[in-house]
């Protein structure tokens, strides 16, 4: 699924921007699934998933499934307060989101 | 002789640009759109594209080092154009950025082509170009090696048939860039600013095979992008035929009529001058309230600074009734190009015959203050264009009461129209009283009386010649002693300021 993601977004927004919008996804997630790991303190250059598939594969499959859905809905609902749901949709069109196992992470603390 | 290849010309979609450029801008030719930051480039690049695109000529928009592509999307997506539809279908962006990062401005060129190759685009943008200069610079590259590199993606460019854009930051105009001298086109923005008003402007600087409109050209950019404000090219005025002295309007007023020799000669402009409050809306009023009772269309354009004093009901009646438009502004930002521009559209759209511009003063107070030092030209300006649309004209201006000399005009423009009235407040016993004379009608006859007036329900009722006074013009007529000697008053030998 993520590399779907990344396929669809790395030309219009090159892999640094995809690793940076991940990585805030990764950090508004870990408040409600603190297993799932921390944004990377370098500046990633690519989507490295090695950290999170290790995290999921941590965790019972019901776990693990709640929180790799919850990353996917974040990283979306973030893509949505930047550009809007009609772009969103339009940008990440081939990429089926799971069905959503509650709300997307806020960023209640800013 | 085989005849010339036929440039096939590309609408813009940007309002007022093509007619800028000299009939739009040339297919598969390579362009440059320069300026600083925040002049205006991205928009002007994206309304192009959107308007542009289509699934048989789509296009392609590299994003470099400058704005990151998601806050472009963010920010462009407020404008009308931008459509989201178009994303992905049509209109695909290519992000750069870490292939530029490198310097390395072969492989730059490298996966432009290949990204070109494989799409085949009609349209290609490189934003922005300066993000490609400085990392070449950052990796020593030789002036020659950029030169080269523009070259290059010009030919690749051309020979694959796309129309390109690359938008650039920060040039110098003074500085001998490579870049100017491969380019087809250079559209240059930039924006001024003077005390608190920022006026944007656009030049083409050059743009191969056409003729283009010279000079700075005002735009703005508003929900709807970017709207440039060419000014019309005046149409010549030719010498005043008896013809058109002899087809006269009325004024609404018969005793002006009168005084006028008949009426306004038809396609005269008319300055009416006097000091505040002594009736000049009232007769610019009454001027289009008779045009209206003869089923002519009128215009109005006023800069009143407060809108609830902004009208007499007269004229609130005409533009409610619609048969007389409003062109309002009380913006301190105009430009006389873009006041023209919204005269000249509605005089096209309702076939106005009868325009009035309320107050001089207004204007000026409007206009931009950059553009108040040339206030004089941009007058000439626009009565000029205004006149090559053979429409008649009555434009009100703000004077002072000086009874030491003699004035009918601020700013020198009486030369600029073909008649003036003016209006002045005089003492008679006690009182203040109006008086209007006619003191000048190119190549006709008119009255040289000074005659009285009084405003009465909202309405101008001119009466008599003041013969028992003398000295009128000083302000303070007195009682003439010997009545039979009163035809010698008038406004004979006065010559225009």
């Amino acid at each position: 699924m993520w590399r779907d993601v990344e396929r669809q977004m790395t030309p219009i927004i090159g892999p640094r921007g995809i690793a940076a919008l991940y990585g805030r996804s990764l950090y508004l997630t870990k408040r409600d699934f603190p297993w799932i790991g921390r944004p990377s303190d370098d500046l990633p250059e690519t989507l490295d998933l090695t950290a999170l598939h290790g995290a999921l594969a941590a965790q019972g499959s019901a776990l693990a499934a709640q929180g790799g859905t919850s990353l996917l809905h974040t990283f979306h609902a973030l893509l949505e307060s930047m550009v809007g749901s009609a772009l969103t949709e339009r940008l990440l069109h081939d990429v089926l989101l799971p069905p959503s196992s509650g709300d997307a992470a806020q960023d209640s603390g800013s | 002789m085989t005849p010339p290849v036929t440039l096939n010309r590309l609408a813009t979609g940007v309002p007022g640009l093509d007619t800028v450029l000299g009939g739009g801008l040339p297919e598969f030719s390579f362009n440059l759109i320069a300026g600083p930051p925040g002049s205006g480039k991205t928009t002007l690049a994206h309304q192009m594209m959107f308007a542009l695109a289509s699934p048989e000529r789509p296009a392609l928009y590299f994003t470099v080092l400058g704005e990151p592509a998601l806050k472009m999307l963010r920010y462009q997506q407020q404008f009308e154009f931008f459509d989201a539809d178009a994303i992905n279908a049509s209109v695909r962006f290519i992000n750069l950025s870490d292939v530029a990062i490198g310097g390395d401005l072969d492989l730059v060129l490298r996966r432009i082509v290949e990204e070109v190759t494989a799409a085949g685009p009609s349209l290609v943008f490189v934003d922005s170009f300066r993000s490609v200069m400085l990392a070449s610079a950052a990796e020593g590259a030789q002036t020659n090696q950029l030169q080269a590199f523009v070259q290059q993606l010009g030919v690749q460019m051309t020979s694959w048939q796309a129309t390109t854009f690359l938008i650039g930051e920060y040039f110098s105009e003074t500085e001998s860039n490579p870049v100017f001298t491969v380019a087809d086109g250079i559209v240059w923005l930039r924006q001024s600013m003077q005390r608190n008003s920022m006026v944007r402007k656009l030049e083409i600087m050059k743009m191969r095979g056409q003729a283009t409109m010279p000079g700075l050209h005002t735009f703005r950019i508003s929900s709807a992008g970017v709207k440039v404000f060419c000014t019309p090219v005046a149409k010549p005025v030719g010498t005043t035929s008896p013809e058109q002295v002899r087809s006269r309007l009325a004024m609404g007023l018969p005793r002006l009529d009168d005084m006028l020799g008949g009426g306004l000669p038809n396609g005269y402009s008319l300055l009416v001058a006097g000091p505040s409050g002594s009736g000049k809306s009232i007769l610019a009023a009454s001027f289009l309230a008779e045009g209206e009772r003869r089923g002519e269309h009128g215009v109005i354009a006023s800069f009143e600074q407060h809108p609830t004093r902004m009208r007499n009901p007269l004229l609130a009646d005409l533009v409610a009734s619609t048969r007389v438009s409003l062109v309002e502004s009380r913006s301190r930002d105009l430009s006389i190009d873009e006041i023209l521009l919204q005269l000249m559209d509605e005089i096209s759209r309702t076939g106005a015959r009868r325009v009035v511009i309320d107050s001089l003063s207004g204007l000026e107070l409007g206009l931009a203050p950059t553009f108040r030092d040339d206030f004089r030209e941009s007058l000439a300006t626009l009565v000029f264009a205004l006149s090559g649309e053979g429409v008649t004209m009555l434009v009100t201006s703000e004077l002072e009461d000086r009874y030491t000399d003699l004035r009918f005009s601020p700013y020198g423009t009486a030369f600029m129209t073909d008649a003036i009235i003016v209006q002045r407040y005089i003492e008679v016993d006690s009182r203040l009283r109006r008086m209007m004379a006619v003191v000048k009608l190119r190549g006709s006859a008119h009255s040289d009386e000074l005659r009285e007036f009084t405003i009465v329900d909202g309405q101008i009722v001119i009466g008599e010649r003041l013969v028992s006074q003398e000295g009128l013009l000083g302000g303070r007529p007195t009682r003439q002693r010997n009545l039979a000697t009163a035809g010698a008053i008038g406004a004979k030998g006065v010559t225009d300021a």
